[in-house]
């Protein structure tokens, strides 16, 4: 196929779908949780990072992640000073990060540069930048199977697994800079304003299918693989915007999937 | 006789709000309590003071000894929380799953659970009659197994203590009568002790060996008499066998 002639796409492919497998093992959590705007802000404020990374010649994506940890600490910073209005603390944060973002943005001499991380720009990727997703794909991986069953337990229910001897605090504190780092990874591949739906969408596909916590992970991991391959050879194809298809094509198999287990519900009683 | 739960001139307020002031009461080995009193009178709260979620104004709590806020061997204490029901119904796990997470403390940090923590699971599951069901999706069992398997949860470290709160909330009648037969039994032949916080005192008294009641900011310790009174004073009044509250 000559769409793995070019080496940008070889690593759009690659970069696709290690973050395709990291990606849900976050999203179950943050859905789980019932966190999904977490992602969103997070996603937001890594804008400003990109924009200062830009503006100061660091790369990127590391000035994402740096902003992203800095704005993930400060929401649970500002949860635990209002604990009545704690929602109140992601909209802080985010409005904080679009408006560092915003005014960062205007010293970016090349616009063009900025704007590929709102939506996203897989087929742009450097080496580094392919090297910089592998080995926090693995970090991130690693630490996600190693918490496997205190994550599932914090998730389920704090107090109860407090009380059975998990370090509640620390375990949070731990996702919450995996998620800032996850968020600022794919904001260079779906981009920053999509990375959420991305965090959401392969999750809510693998919850139509899975019969345990386990098989729900498994099953957002290859939907997200299926979206990302997908969406890629699409947007080769139809010359689409990379980021977005991927997106659109989760939202239209879950919106299938959905009616077709409706239809099929319906059926069989 | 041990002191499983010990407390003494207990007030607690949330801010100027004073919820109950100068309770005092012993849970002894081998008890089956039930705590009753009418929505908001402070019946979850006196078990998150229990739990050491939240601080006593004034006086003293101790399980097994010891503050509950220092506390750190909770596995002698097994927990079927109010609402439990409503929080894991949706969730994607299987029974087996939600029993096993509770098993972290044998398995320890970090450390994946072997065949002698599945087989633990798949006993205790076994215990409460949902042996043939550890495969299956949570939200797919009825409100009454659901409840079981929080109840296998609870039992899968073997406590010495269990308190429930409110578990027989949204549960239809033969449900929760088969699961009071199965705490009483576990009371019985394990010799857990049970602390069970009801509006149910209908379905409770034939079980029970004590009954506090938390009324007004006081805590009284009921006579067999007073409950009977209790039951006369429901049947008269059925509407106050309500919902759960958070308090």
């Amino acid at each position: 196929m000559d769409i793995f002639q070019y080496a940008f796409m070889q690593r759009a492919f690659a970069v696709g779908i290690m973050l395709a497998v990291i990606i849900p093992c976050i999203g179950v959590v943050v859905v789980l949780k019932r966190l999904s705007m977490i992602g969103d802000a997070l996603s937001h404020t890594s804008l400003a990072g990109v924009a200062a990374g830009l503006v100061f010649g660091i790369n990127p994506i590391l000035g994402a992640i740096v902003i992203s940890i800095i704005a993930a600490l400060g929401i649970e910073f500002i949860r635990k000073r209002i604990p009545k209005f704690s929602e109140m603390s992601i909209a802080i944060i985010m409005s904080a990060g679009i408006g560092l973002a915003g005014v960062l943005s205007g010293f970016v001499k090349n616009a063009a540069n900025f704007n590929s991380f709102l939506f996203g720009s897989i087929v742009a990727i450097s080496d580094f930048e392919m090297y910089l997703v592998a080995v926090i794909s693995f970090f991130v991986l690693l630490a996600f199977i190693l918490l496997y069953k205190e994550l599932f337990y914090v998730s389920i229910d704090e107090r109860a697994a407090r009380l059975a001897g998990i370090p509640v605090i620390s375990i949070n504190f731990i996702f919450t800079i995996l998620t800032a780092i996850t968020v600022s990874i794919a904001a260079r591949t779906v981009g920053a304003l999509i990375v959420s739906s991305m965090m959401v969408v392969p999750v809510a596909c693998g919850m139509q299918f899975g019969k345990s916590y386990k098989q729900t992970v498994i099953y957002s991991i290859i939907s997200a693989v299926l979206f990302t391959t997908v969406g890629l050879f699409v947007s080769y194809y139809a010359e689409l915007k990379p980021g977005g298809t991927i997106v659109l094509v989760g939202v239209v198999c879950l919106v299938t999937t959905i009616i077709i287990k409706k239809l099929m519900g319906k059926s069989i009683s | 006789m041990e002191k499983i739960i010990e407390v003494k001139d207990v007030d607690f307020a949330y801010n100027d709000n004073l919820i109950f002031k100068g309770i005092n009461f012993t849970i002894n080995s081998g008890d089956f309590v039930a705590l009753i009193g009418s929505n908001g009178a402070g019946k979850s709260t006196l078990i998150k003071l229990l739990l050491g979620e939240l601080t006593a104004k004034r006086g003293s709590i101790e399980i097994f000894g010891k503050n509950p806020k220092d506390y750190d061997r909770w596995h002698r204490v097994g927990y079927v929380p109010q609402h439990g029901i409503q929080t894991i119904n949706n969730f994607p796990a299987s029974a087996e799953e939600i029993v096993q997470a509770n098993l972290f403390n044998k398995i320890g940090l970090l450390r994946f659970p072997k065949k002698v923590h599945r087989q633990k699971t798949q006993e205790t599951l076994d215990l409460v009659g949902m042996g043939g069901h550890s495969k299956d999706l949570i939200g797919n069992l009825s409100g009454g197994q659901q409840q079981r398997v929080l109840l296998a949860r609870a039992l899968v470290n073997d406590p010495e203590v269990l308190i429930l709160d409110e578990p027989t909330v949204g549960v239809d009648d033969a449900t929760v009568k088969s699961f009071y037969r199965l705490i009483k039994d576990l009371n019985n032949s394990l010799g857990i002790t049970i602390l069970i916080v009801t509006h149910d005192i209908a379905r409770a008294h034939e079980h029970i060996t004590r009954a506090f009641c938390l009324e007004k900011g006081t805590l009284v310790e009921l006579t067999k008499e007073e409950v009977k009174m209790e039951l006369k004073h429901k049947h008269h009044h059925p509407t106050i066998e309500t919902k759960g509250d958070d308090r």
